[in-house]
């Protein structure tokens, strides 16, 4: 059910779900979307584990929208983890906040997040950002071969 | 036997002189019953003593005259006349010898007495003065003092006179002497002439007896033979005349040759033969009567043969007192003779040794007068150059006057000026004391004497060390040394390093030293400067222990500060995250309420959903503003050096979506280079700018002016507006935060953009203020710390405009 997931949507909020799944429902995005409500979830979906052990690395999501304030295991906490991690790091993760705390920002980037994005107020802002955000990571961006990465994270182990 | 007759006329005469009218006392030579020995032995001793006395007063005179300087005169007068009276009555012991003149004697000693009295009375009152006369040792103090006086007076003494004098002197003495041997010759003369005198006289009388004794035997034998030849009784009255008158005779005879045993020897047999003629004719004149006119012949043979022998023997005796008297004459004569020449001899010497005395005085008188005479001239010469040094003086003085007032002038002014200066040190509150290089005060001043709790004068003198604990002697007595001689003038407060005094009551303090040297004279004086410092180190204490417990407070503090920075940035964070979550919320599903249901909804309902989604807009932007404000003061600057012209032009670039449609005059004029936050200063741009254009907005064009100008000195960037400006009666609500001065309709806004600029600018350590007008635009200004030092020189290649 979960085998070609295109957007991981980490959020526990189920308004921000819904608002954020109108938006990329709108910009014709919505197709393969998989959502997970906290931190743990999306550790356990990432890293294959867990009730999602029966998918693959070959097959990562093209983009992971992530919020910070997540229950059990925070997004920043998350990202690090994927990016620490060669099995999961070439999987872009865009961090998709309220807050556009300096020290989040900056803690972000450092970690090796691909992108920092801040959730306008303005609905109309925010579906914009969501369209352009979804086009560019889902058709705009050239992500590596799956088998090559797992090559490289062997290698690399 | 006229010669007999002179002789006693001139022993009577002798005698009558001599007796000076007492002629019935014997002269005192019979209590010497005329010895020679003790005769002599008293009339020398008597006359020596005269001599002596008689030169006493002389010397006495001589000793009075030369020394005027002596007091008591009239004592010494009244002790020449005692010694004088007293000689006087020695000289009338010798004459009362021969001469029985004791009522003239009793005169002399009566007045001899009355001297002595009188004397004795004079010295009682004298005696304490004689006391007090200075001693001895005394003397040759003064004695040695005068030394040079004494000196030039010998000098003047060695000269001729002196020796003159003293041969006056003992001319004058030796006069005296032999004037009193001359009339102790005359004397003895006279004396001899009344022995000689009475010796005549008795050999007279002897002579005299003799021959009556002769004429009386004679008569006798005559009487005796006419009797017996005529028988006539007649011839009897001779004979029993005779017989009669010869007794008596022969015993005056007896009595008269007493002191001659020869011519004893011959009146005892002139007794014998007397007797023998006188029995002879006692037998004639019996035979006569027997036998009458019987003559017995050989009887008569034998009277006139005994009184033969009696003529034989008075001419014997009568021959022997002849030769006696020529030979006491010659004797006399030759005693005579001796005296005359004396009495010659000792008148010429006398007179002799008065002239060469009287010359001798002459000659003194002369050289005295000589002396005086050139004493004067010298005094003459000695006035002149008085007279002349005098005037000299005059001139010295009159300039000595001068340079006295100058100098009292100058004095008074140094007393001034030590009064002072004395003042000064006196009143000083630090303790002042002067040493010399043995460490000996030699001044110290009232603080010290408040500080060490001892009286000046009870330390003058002392070692100072007295004020120094046992523990720091040694060292400052080697300091003292030690800076004596590197020359050093003076030494700052404290430079001798922690010390302490001890005061008066053994009580320890700290003190600061600080020590100077003068040189007075060959002196090197030591003023050590003295500060009690136990406050200060009390002070100082509580100063220590208040910051510790300042650092405490400030460690605590510190830590409550971080810890609600720590809060504060918690809750800006939850803020941050999850105040904006609801306003998504709502404006998100306000908009796709309208956008999937508008057309179903009323134009009212429609017109609400509008002002839903607006608000929610204002209040996210309010948000983000609040937290910008909060960013600034949380964040720490990050500063480099950053063109202020290119902030500006990428500001003004930024806001250009703004301004389409609008009328729009940019003056931005070349700013420096400064060093700052860029971030936090572009915010400043931004929100001024921004401003600036919101308030211009109904002016046509819209004038926007931003430069540099000086403002009391200091440099200060403005940002200035011809917008509709407002009164500066609220301009102190300006930058205060959610503080507005136009309605939200009119202008929008939320009230913290200008609180965010003061905030970043005083940040930098500037200020920001307003000028503004209502209608009339408004200017801002603002500083920065930077903005001083501003790197124009970098100002040129900052490059183009906006």
């Amino acid at each position: 059910m979960n085998a070609n997931v295109d957007i991981l949507l980490v959020e526990d909020s189920q308004d921000d779900i819904d608002l954020a799944l109108h938006a990329l429902r709108q910009g014709k995005l919505a197709n393969s979307i998989f959502v997970v409500r906290d931190g743990e979830e999306a550790m356990d979906f990432l890293f294959c584990r867990g009730e999602f052990a029966g998918r693959s690395f070959d097959h990562p999501p093209k983009v992971v929208l992530l919020d910070l304030k997540l229950p059990k295991v925070d997004g920043m906490q998350v990202l690090k983890q994927v990016k620490n991690d060669p099995r999961t790091r070439t999987i872009p993760v865009v961090i998709m906040t309220s807050s556009k705390e300096e020290r989040d920002l900056v803690e972000s980037y450092g970690s090796g997040v691909n992108s920092y994005i801040q959730k306008p107020v303005d609905f109309e802002q925010f579906r914009g950002t969501v369209k352009t955000l979804g086009m560019y990571w889902m058709v705009v961006n050239q992500p590596p071969l799956s088998h090559e990465v797992r090559q490289a994270a062997a290698h690399e182990r | 036997m006229n010669s007999w007759i002179d002789l006693q006329l001139a022993a009577q005469t002798v005698a009558t002189f001599t007796g000076a009218g007492l002629p019935d006392f014997m002269p005192h030579g019979y209590c010497f019953l005329w010895d020679p020995l003790v005769l002599w032995l008293n009339v020398i001793s008597d006359a020596l003593i005269v001599v002596a006395y008689y030169a006493i007063p002389i010397a006495l005179i001589y000793l009075v005259r030369k020394r005027r300087d002596l007091p008591f005169h009239s004592i010494f007068w009244m002790f020449g006349l005692f010694i004088v009276g007293c000689g006087t009555t020695h000289l009338m012991e010798v004459w009362t010898v021969w001469h029985a003149s004791y009522l003239l004697a009793g005169a002399v000693k009566a007045f001899t007495a009355a001297v002595s009295v009188v004397t004795a009375l004079m010295l009682i009152p004298l005696i304490p003065k004689a006391i007090t006369l200075p001693s001895l040792t005394s003397l040759q103090a003064i004695n040695h003092q005068s030394a040079e006086g004494l000196a030039a007076y010998r000098k003047f003494e060695a000269s001729p006179e002196l020796p003159a004098q003293r041969r006056v002197v003992i001319g004058l003495v030796v006069a005296v002497v032999l004037t009193c041997f001359v009339s102790l010759a005359f004397w003895y003369s006279a004396a001899l002439s009344s022995a000689e005198a009475d010796m005549v006289a008795h050999t007279g009388v002897v002579l005299n007896t003799l021959t009556e004794s002769a004429k009386d035997v004679v008569d006798e034998e005559t009487g005796a033979r006419g009797f017996a030849l005529t028988a006539q009784e007649v011839f009897l009255e001779p004979y029993r005349a005779g017989q009669g008158k010869l007794a008596a005779n022969m015993a005056q005879l007896e009595h008269l040759v007493q002191d001659n045993p020869a011519q004893e020897r011959r009146v005892q047999r002139l007794k014998l033969q007397i007797n023998s003629a006188d029995q002879v004719a006692t037998q004639i004149v019996a035979r006569q009567r027997k036998s009458h006119a019987a003559v017995d012949i050989p009887l008569l043979r034998e009277g006139k043969k005994c009184v033969d022998a009696v003529r034989s023997t008075i001419q014997e005796m009568q021959n022997e007192e002849a030769r006696l008297l020529a030979e006491r004459s010659e004797k006399t004569n030759r005693a005579r003779r001796l005296t005359k020449v004396s009495v010659i001899l000792g008148t010429i010497v006398g007179l002799g040794i008065l002239s060469l005395t009287w010359l001798s005085l002459r000659r003194q008188i002369e050289l005295a007068g000589m002396a005086r005479a050139q004493v004067s001239r010298f005094n003459i010469e000695l006035e002149q150059r008085v007279t002349e040094r005098t005037s000299e003086l005059e001139a010295i003085n009159q300039s000595l006057e001068k340079e006295v007032r100058a100098r009292a002038d100058a004095e008074r002014e140094v007393r001034e000026s030590q009064d002072r200066l004395s003042g000064v040190i006196g009143s000083a509150m630090d303790a002042i004391i002067t040493v010399d290089n043995r460490q000996q005060i030699m001044f110290f001043n009232a603080a010290a004497e408040r500080m060490f709790g001892c009286r000046a004068a009870e330390v003058i003198g002392e070692s100072v060390e007295r004020f120094l604990p046992e523990r720091f002697r040694a060292r400052h007595s080697q300091h003292i040394q030690r800076f004596g001689e590197t020359g050093e003038t003076s030494r700052a407060m404290g430079a001798l390093g922690p010390i302490c005094g001890v005061r008066s009551d053994g009580e320890e303090f700290p003190i600061e030293a600080s020590i100077s040297q003068v040189t007075a004279g060959a002196k090197k004086l030591f003023t050590v400067i003295l500060r009690d410092i136990t406050q200060r180190k009390n002070d100082e204490q509580e100063i220590r222990r208040l910051n510790e417990d300042l650092e405490l407070r400030v460690v605590q503090r510190t830590a409550e500060l971080q810890a609600a920075n720590k809060e504060l940035e918690a809750f800006t964070y939850s803020v941050s995250h999850d105040l904006r979550a609801p306003l998504r919320h709502i404006n998100g599903f306000t908009r796709i309420l309208v956008e999937d249901f508008g057309t179903s909804l009323p134009e009212e309902a429609q017109q609400h959903l509008k002002r839903i989604e607006q608000g929610t807009n204002r209040m996210g932007r309010l948000v983000d503003e609040l937290l910008g404000l909060t960013r600034v003061g949380r964040q720490s600057l990050a500063l480099q050096v950053t063109g202020l012209s290119s902030i500006v032009r990428e500001v003004v670039a930024m806001l250009e979506p703004e301004i389409e449609g609008r009328q729009v005059e940019w003056k931005v004029a070349q700013l420096p280079f400064v060093e700052c936050d860029p971030t936090l200063i572009r915010q400043v741009f931004q929100n001024l700018i921004s401003n600036a254009l919101k308030y211009s907005r109904p002016r046509s064009p819209a004038v926007i002016e931003i430069g540099q100008i000086e403002n009391k000195g200091e440099q200060a960037i403005f940002v200035r507006d011809n917008g509709v400006g407002f009164s500066m009666k609220y301009v102190d609500k300006l930058f205060g935060v959610f503080q507005r001065l136009h309605r939200s309709e009119d202008f929008e806004g939320t009230g913290v953009g200008l609180a965010t600029v003061q905030r970043i600018i005083q940040k930098h350590g500037g200020r920001v203020w307003v000028e503004a007008e209502l209608d009339r635009g408004a200017t801002f200004y603002f500083t920065l710390s930077s903005l001083g030092r501003a790197v124009t020189g970098s100002a040129a290649t900052a490059g183009g405009q906006a």
